[in-house]
């Protein structure tokens, strides 16, 4: 067990974080909402291993990200809408990755320069930093075949990512660009924002096409998530959408390097001592 | 031939005839994109430190080698002395084989060596060593507000590690091996 100084140092740097997102947002007319961590139809990308659970005997997962249930939200009527919460992602290890942790995800209607503005804010608001935070095109940051960027710059975004990378992203009106950025700060990524593809048909095809990739991978296939492509039918305008590792974000602001140095409890229970 | 799923820490990949042994790895998938395994090396002879990408399907080579956990004796200012607690064998290893270690050395700090082909490549440390605090100056009120304020603070084995103000001199603390860091305080 770590003693009670290190967890209230551990905690104040959460609270720090939480605090001032928090008020960004609030000052900007979003609304904190919940989202459920157990659901039938967990993310579909073929590359994520979903924590599977049984629900009365029923197979269900642990969410990797908020996405479906905040679209969902955004398609019942809600606005501007964030949340904090823990997710799952099987088989991530390392020092920047734990199989939990906690992600932050918006949702507002908006263009693809408004959430890059709104990110960039947030990130200075929380960081208290004011320094400005380069913008690289794909291009210029030196994207690798792995995502990763090869560039001097120590804070800064990523933009304009490739049509074939465009994921769930909207193209840009000339259809030469995906409406996709990513943030990296001090070697990690921290962010994955989008204007989002609202289009109910062609998410089902792309569904469907991750269902077959997923059952060629010999993973778990989930059903299609039918309440959200209703959902997504609905949401009329641009809707963007950004998810951010919480955990990182605290590591950036108090430069530390490894996630497990910034959790209060090990949830594996075994302090090695040497 | 092996799978880059199969990396794990200290795994000793052979890439051309040269020897890496993986000091951190991690299987990444983001979000969006194919997955992969991205690992931290340290070349066994020149100790070049290089980060590396590994797709699923990519074929390595992985060298067998054998961990042996050593206690740490002494040094004569080149060569580092380490003995086997079961059989009081000792052997030797070169400074400049575990240069990255020497600041976290003290005595009777059980390590691993690493062992090819009969030869002693280099040493794992542990991920987190304990050590007392011999030095550090006394916190100034009103310090402790924000979160993380640190000060400059003196191990037992001559290592210098930023501690949190609430550290005092008799404190016993873990230091991460990886990043140099403080991690936390032992509790007494």
């Amino acid at each position: 067990m770590l003693s009670v100084a290190d967890i209230r140092r551990r905690l104040a740097m959460w609270q720090d974080v939480e605090t001032k997102i928090h008020a960004f947002f609030q000052a900007r007319g979003f609304v904190h909402v919940r989202t459920p961590l157990v659901v039938r139809c967990p993310g579909m990308e073929p590359n994520l291993d979903p924590l599977e659970v049984s629900v009365n005997g029923e197979p269900h997962a642990l969410i990797t990200s908020p996405e479906y249930s905040m679209k969902k939200l955004v398609g019942a009527g809600l606005e501007k809408i964030y949340t904090m919460t823990p997710v799952f992602r099987n088989n991530e290890t390392g020092n920047q990755n734990a199989p939990e942790f906690t992600m932050l995800e918006w949702y507002a209607p908006g263009t693809y320069e408004d959430l890059m503005n709104e990110t960039e804010e947030l990130l200075k608001s929380v960081l208290e930093d004011r320094s400005d935070w380069s913008h690289l095109t794909y291009e210029q940051a030196g994207i690798d075949e792995f995502g990763d960027p090869h560039t001097d710059h120590r804070r800064f975004f990523v933009t304009r990512y490739p049509k074939e990378q465009a994921s769930l992203a909207r193209l840009a009106d000339d259809g030469t660009y995906a409406e996709r950025f990513e943030a990296f700060g001090d070697g990690m990524e921290l962010c994955n924002g989008f204007c989002e593809l609202l289009d109910p048909v062609e998410q089902r095809a792309r569904f469907v096409q991750e269902q077959e990739a997923r059952r060629q991978l010999g993973k778990t296939v989930s059903p299609i998530d039918e309440e959200l492509l209703e959902a997504l039918g609905r949401i009329k305008g641009s809707l963007y959408g950004n998810a951010l590792g919480l955990d990182r974000l605290v590591m950036l602001k108090y430069a530390i390097a490894n996630i497990h140095d910034i959790q209060l409890i090990d949830p594996y229970g075994i302090t090695k001592r040497y | 031939m092996a799978s880059p799923n199969d990396i794990k820490k200290g795994t000793v990949v052979n890439r051309g005839g040269d020897l890496w042994f993986v000091i951190d790895f991690q299987r990444v998938a983001p979000g969006k994109g194919s997955s992969f395994v991205r690992t931290r090396m340290k070349h066994l002879t020149t100790g070049k430190v290089k980060e590396e990408n590994f797709k699923p399907a990519e074929n390595l080579i992985f060298e067998d080698v054998q961990y042996k956990k050593m206690q740490y004796l002494y040094n004569d200012g080149n060569l580092y002395t380490f003995m086997d607690n079961q059989t009081y064998e000792q052997l030797s290893i070169a400074k400049g084989d575990i240069e990255d270690a020497i600041p976290y050395m003290k005595e009777g700090l059980e390590v691993k060596v690493v062992i090819h082909e009969g030869n002693a490549l280099t040493i794992e440390l542990p991920q987190k060593i304990q050590y007392t605090v011999t030095y550090t100056e006394p916190a100034v009120k009103g310090d402790t507000a924000s979160g993380n304020v640190l000060k400059d603070a003196e191990m037992d084995n001559g290592l210098k590690v930023r501690v949190p103000v609430f550290i005092t001199q008799g404190d016993d603390i873990l230091v991460n091996t990886d990043s140099g860091a403080y991690t936390e305080r032992i509790t007494k």
